[in-house]
């Protein structure tokens, strides 16, 4: 069975920069997929490729087994794109915004309303229904974007940040929602984001991305396991210009793993870590260096990126 | 269909965005208000006097002694209107053009020129019937004269052969003008005063000719009837419309270019803000995001002219042509309102946000505005004739100011449509490749 979307060596390049190069990925249907990266890692330029809104410098983007040909409308109404912009008609009612992109999409009037009703319930606007866009919440805002996405019940979903700037309370219905299009609506989703927790919450499969190459793909669970057996230790120093010297020194103590410096902190994972972050705390001591802080945890994907790049998804500009 | 929901959301959306329909409608109001209520001052009294001149003068055969010989006094007139100069000054007291007809009307109509001088077919054989008929009554008088002091030998008089009189050839210079422009009235009076002029030196050279081979106890001046006149007309349809009449229909098409800028604003806020990158995505085709943007816009358009006709009207605009008059300069209107869509859309193709389309848009449109003899004259036509909002105000103006009937705008107006289907084809190419295709 063919792919609901592949990407074959998909390449953009602006002049002399290349945002994205060589992007080879295949989604199975009913998959959420996750692109997780920093800002700037050629996450957006990637969906945006994908959904058709950018024509690719190289490579080729298959739909449902067809060859997209950005110039052609045949594959019009088969993905819904919910931007990371909140990007809706702002001197509209919620349900005018719904029911007139369905009119774009040439949903039949009945199957439009009922949809529109339906989305509405599903995001918890319903009581919203009648009232202008733009006297919405920013959470409230972002749900009706979400909805404008699902108004043609496409089979292929594109959701780039989903999560940015959600309020707790919108955030737990929002995620509910792209699980339950997953899981129970079979829709491809392919989503976007900087947020670890959330591609790991909601994803089947991750891309972890970087400067727009593409780093590992696999599920969430088989990523960290790379990272290794056993917990994380995070230690924070008082002088982050040892931090290197500090990574080093904890290297070697026996049972120590893949320790790396990131800006003041030094990271490293051990079975049985108790007793290793003892043993580290001596030698770190005996060096000079000072601990302030220290922390244990499970692996994530964050150190998945860590490992893979040497950098935090959170530090941008990065070595 | 998607066109009419594209339509139908901008219908819904137009009371709604308050802010982008007070200047829609309001601003032109505010223009014709202060227009309105303005008085107009001709300036300078010793500018040059911008006059047309037709010369239809088909010259004469006069008499010097025995030869005959041909003079066009028409051209010797025109020729001297051309170096007159204001009294100790260079500055020229008219600035003469040789326009036909058709065009000297249509100048004078929008105040391109502020007179228009006819010179008649007969004006030669005029100044002949003057210099004959003053040869005659001083030779007549001198005459009279010797015989009453008995001295006619009959000797000196005996070279003159007395001219005949042509006492039906009188030839009238017709100055035309719009007799409610300051202008034309300072004009008309210096043409009068160069008629006037004319005619006594020909009378003066005549008589001195005559006198300078008389002795001196018979030479006498003598009074003699112009066989050269001046006649005032005034332009049909403008003896009694005031400034803000011929300005008025110039005002609502003004109006409507502003759709242009709004449509811009409006367009590049959609771009802006993603949601046309959204629509990108749906089934919806260019055609049908231009036919939608269009009947609302139009339609404004179309509600723009009424408004300001009320407007207008109370500000005491008086019109010709009637209803139908009105009808027809509402559709002349919605015309120009969608050839405003269509730079709307050619220029959003060139800007990427709200704020440049506000900095960006009135540069382009101002402009435009300003060379469709929408507020004053323009003297190099085509500028005027090469945009259809400039070929609307001639249109609308000529109908609603001039009381033509619609036969003599329809060239205008089929221009104009002309010029919008060029404008909104290449607005199609443009804006599609620009906005709706993928990058």
């Amino acid at each position: 069975m063919d792919p609901a979307i592949e990407a074959r060596g998909l390449a953009k390049r602006y002049g002399d920069f290349t945002a994205v190069e060589d992007l080879s990925v295949a989604i199975p249907r009913g998959e959420v997929f996750g692109f997780l990266g920093p800002n700037g890692a050629g996450k957006t330029t990637s969906i945006r490729m994908i959904a058709g809104l950018t024509r690719p410098s190289a490579g080729e983007v298959w739909i449902e087994g067809s060859r997209v040909d950005t110039r052609a409308r045949d594959h019009r109404g088969l993905v819904g794109l919910c931007p990371q912009d909140l990007v809706v008609w702002e001197h509209l009612t919620c349900k005018e915004n719904l029911l007139f992109l369905g009119d774009m999409y040439a949903v039949p009037r009945r199957e439009n309303v009922k949809r529109a009703r339906e989305l509405l319930v599903r995001l918890r606007l319903e009581e919203k229904a009648d009232q202008l866009a733009s006297k919405l919440s920013g959470g409230m805002k972002r749900r009706l974007n979400l909805a404008l996405a699902l108004i043609h019940d496409p089979p292929i979903l594109v959701l780039d940040e989903p999560s940015a700037g959600l309020d707790p309370q919108s955030r737990i219905v929002v995620h509910d929602f792209i699980q339950d299009l997953g899981a129970k609506e079979g829709k491809t989703v392919i989503l976007t984001t900087h947020e670890m927790d959330v591609a790991d919450r909601l994803s089947t499969r991750v891309a972890i991305m970087d400067r727009g190459r593409l780093k590992v793909v696999d599920t969430p669970e088989r990523l960290k396991n790379t990272v290794g057996e056993g917990d994380t230790v995070v230690l924070r120093l008082k002088d982050a210009s040892r931090a290197e010297e500090a990574a080093r020194a904890a290297g070697n103590v026996e049972g120590v793993r893949a320790a790396v410096a990131v800006s003041r902190e030094v990271r490293f994972q051990a079975l049985n870590s108790v007793a290793r972050l003892r043993e580290v705390y001596g030698v770190l001591e005996k060096a000079g260096i000072e601990v302030e802080d220290a922390s244990l945890r499970k692996n994530t994907l964050e150190d998945v990126f860590i490992q893979l790049t040497g950098r935090a998804l959170r530090e941008e500009g990065g070595p | 269909m998607k066109a009419v929901a594209v339509a139908v959301k901008t219908f819904k959306e137009f009371p709604r965005d308050r802010r982008a329909l007070a200047f829609l409608l309001l601003f032109p109001v505010i223009f014709v208000v202060v227009f309105g209520s303005a008085t107009f001052d001709s300036g300078s009294s010793t500018a040059p006097h911008t006059i047309a001149v037709i010369s239809e003068d088909e010259g004469a055969w006069i008499l010097n002694n025995t030869t005959p010989e041909f003079h066009n006094f028409g051209e010797e007139f025109t020729g001297v209107m051309e170096n007159a100069t204001y009294e100790d000054s260079t500055t020229r007291v008219f600035r003469v053009f040789r326009f036909d007809r058709t065009e000297a009307d249509r100048l004078i109509a929008n105040r391109g020129l502020s007179a228009i001088v006819t010179i008649p077919a007969n004006f030669s054989a005029g100044v002949r019937a003057q210099i004959n008929q003053t040869i005659y009554t001083t030779l007549s008088t001198a005459l009279v004269r010797a015989i009453a002091a008995d001295n006619f030998t009959g000797g000196d008089f005996g070279n003159y052969t007395l001219p005949a009189l042509e006492p039906n050839a009188t030839a009238s210079v017709v100055i035309e003008g719009d007799f409610t422009y300051s202008e034309f009235a300072s004009s008309q009076a210096y043409v009068q005063g160069f008629v006037d002029g004319f005619v006594e030196e020909v009378t003066r050279i005549a008589t001195d000719e005559v006198l300078k081979r008389l002795p001196p106890e018979l030479q006498a001046e003598v009074d003699t009837t112009d066989h050269i006149d001046a006649r005032t007309h005034g332009v049909a349809g403008t003896e009694e419309f005031e400034v803000f009449d011929w300005m008025a229909p110039g005002l609502f098409v003004f109006a409507t270019i502003l759709v242009a800028l709004a449509v811009t604003t409006w367009v590049a806020r959609e771009v802006e803000g993603g949601n046309l990158e959204r629509l990108k995505l749906s089934k919806m085709g260019t055609a049908d995001f231009l036919v939608g943007l269009l009947i609302p816009w139009a339609s404004l358009g179309a509600a723009q002219v009424a408004l300001l006709f009320g407007t207008a009207i109370l500000m005491g605009f008086s019109w010709q042509g009637g209803a139908a008059a009105l009808v027809l300069a509402i559709a002349i209107g919605t015309l120009s309102a969608t050839a405003s869509v269509a730079l709307g859309l050619l220029l959003v193709s060139f800007v990427k946000s709200e704020r440049q389309a506000t900095s960006i848009g009135p540069l382009i449109i101002i402009p435009i505005a300003f060379l469709t003899e929408a507020f004053f004259p323009i003297a190099f036509t085509p500028l005027v004739q090469g945009s259809p909002w400039g070929q609307a105000v001639r249109a609308e103006r000529g109908m609603l100011t001039f009381g033509l009937p619609f036969e003599q705008v329809a060239q205008s107006v089929l221009f104009m449509a002309l010029q919008t289907a060029v404008l909104f084809a290449v607005a199609i190419v443009v804006f599609r490749r620009a906005r709706l295709v993928a990058e």
